[in-house]
């Protein structure tokens, strides 16, 4: 008999479902998704047996079947290359879709003259979309907006209006752009939160144990977290997605672990330095932003299915972000009087490491809850919440190239 | 006023190709506001690469929706069926849960046939 229990030897893959019910086997070569070692666990569903047995023993429970939840941690690494992958070909963007953010991509980069704009707005050419929000979280490239093409020299949209073609930014601006000088919309792949009202998509899962592969279907996230921490001496962390869910065991076979290609190692995991935050649009330091979606998970009776209930639904959910922001003076940015007329505002991050791992996270509308004052590494922080206000488009996730 | 024509569209989970989807959105804002929804919808579904679009969660494997006329009614409704031939492709034999604990019942009971019957050293 073979050793079957090396639980460091762990992978797993991820495909999209085109329907419900239907397990699609994820294929090693294209669907392997680099995570910490994953959890999956699978309990009972059970009820008590009321059969009196002539003892003072109980009879054993009636069971009623099994469900399983999976999950697992993304260190943030983006999928390099030249350009954006294919249509639905990223494995993290199928769990970003699952839970109900749409893939939005560009696949070459365009330039054109700006046609006027503030130190918070550009007038785009008259050839962009005459629909509001188009354009909502992707990345936008000029003079005025940094050195560079990667995080410190592109700034994130935050609003788009179609009509005039003004792009609002997550920043602000040191000049407004000159009319006629040349903007840039780098190649992107964008995440984008919508309403969830059409039911997102549902995956299949493999999770590899050493020899032994657990394979999933209907697979719906309950949850899921972008942390952005900045990495430096004293913090030693990197941005990643943690998720979790459940689905449906549909076997549980032998199968040696694959091991990910170089092609996805290679790309590093991008730190959250060197790059920019902003806050109402004023430049901050601060320790970490994190954004958790979490969402109940819902399957309506029905006895014509295998498990007496049909797929699962996302039935209601809440989005919430957390801050640790340094403490600053009142007069640099009055933190308190924001929370007080609960100002309506943006919060902007951008990070990465180069073409295909450049990272942009945005939430165009939040109010903040009240932040209260304590220490980090002997420094006075400012930690807090924030709702999003938007219904949809309440928060965007951007990688360019 | 801001143009009717230019308000936010919702993107449901899926894959977009953003050029695309300009193109389609202006061409749907060019046509009669009467219309505009329709449109929209239709570029939205043009522009996108969506695995999920037959996704109902009351799909069950080797069964499909079809719909019918209830006479007694007057009306349509769109109700499930077997389907043999989509249960052929996805592997179904048209075994149930009973089904397939009757053949693995079967199996042990074979392999105890056998079993009993090889040679004894």
């Amino acid at each position: 008999m073979a050793w079957n229990h090396r639980s460091r030897v762990v992978a797993m893959a991820v495909a999209l479902q085109a329907t419900v019910g239907t397990f699609v086997q994820p294929a090693v070569a294209t669907d392997l998704l680099a995570v910490s070692a994953p959890t999956n666990t699978t309990a009972v569903i059970s009820v008590d047996d009321p059969t009196s047995t002539g003892a003072i023993w109980e009879s054993a429970r009636v069971y009623l079947g099994k469900q399983s939840t999976l999950g697992a941690t993304f260190p943030m690494r983006g999928p390099g290359g030249a350009a954006p992958p294919a249509a639905n070909a990223w494995p993290m963007g199928r769990i970003m879709q699952t839970a109900g953010w749409a893939e939005q991509r560009l696949a070459a980069a365009r330039t054109a003259a700006v046609a006027g704009g503030t130190t918070t707005t550009f007038l785009l050419a008259n050839t962009e979309s005459a629909v509001d929000d188009f354009l909502l979280g992707a990345p936008l490239q000029h003079t005025t907006t940094g050195p560079g093409n990667g995080a410190a020299g592109t700034t994130i949209i935050r609003d788009y209006i179609g009509a005039s073609k003004t792009a609002l930014l997550g920043e602000t601006l040191a000049s407004a752009p000159a009319a006629a000088s040349n903007y840039t919309i780098p190649a992107y792949l964008s995440y984008v939160l919508g309403t969830l009202t059409t039911p997102p998509p549902v995956a299949s899962v493999s999770i590899w144990r050493d020899k032994k592969r657990y394979d999933y279907r209907d697979w719906a996230p309950a949850s899921l977290a972008v942390t952005i921490p900045v990495a430096n001496e004293a913090n030693t962390s990197f941005p990643d997605i943690t998720f979790s869910g459940r689905g449906t065991v549909v076997a549980i076979v032998d199968d040696t672990t694959p091991v990910l290609p170089t092609s996805i190692l290679a790309v590093p995991v991008a730190p959250a330095r060197n790059g920019k935050f902003y806050l109402d649009r004023v430049k901050l330091g601060h320790q970490s932003l994190s954004f958790t979606e979490a969402t109940t998970l819902a399957a309506a009776s029905n006895q014509n299915q295998a498990a007496g209930q049909d797929g699962f639904d996302i039935i209601s959910g809440s989005r919430t972000t957390a801050l640790d922001l340094n403490q600053m003076a009142v007069t640099d940015f009055d933190l308190h009087g924001r929370e007080d007329l609960q100002t309506v505002m943006p919060v902007m991050s951008t990070w990465g490491l180069g073409s295909g791992n450049n990272w942009g996270f945005i939430e165009p509308n939040i109010v903040l809850n009240p932040f209260s004052p304590g220490d980090r590494n002997g420094y006075v922080n400012l930690t807090g919440d924030a709702v999003t206000v938007d219904v949809d488009k309440a928060a965007a996730l951007t990688l360019w190239w | 006023m801001s143009d009717p024509n230019s308000s936010p569209v919702t993107l449901p989970a899926g894959s977009y190709d953003m050029e695309a989807l300009q193109k389609d959105l202006d061409r749907a804002a060019k046509g009669k506001a009467a219309d505009y929804t329709e449109n929209v919808e239709k570029a939205i579904d043009t522009a996108s690469d969506n695995v999920a679009k037959e996704q109902d969660a009351r799909d069950i494997p080797g069964y499909k929706f079809v719909e019918v006329a209830n006479k007694d009614l007057g009306v349509k409704e769109t109700i499930q069926v077997y389907d043999a031939k989509k249960a052929d492709k996805l592997g179904l034999d048209g075994s149930d849960e009973r089904a397939d604990l009757t053949n693995q019942q079967a199996e042990v009971a074979a392999d105890a046939v056998a079993v009993a019957d090889s040679p004894k050293e």
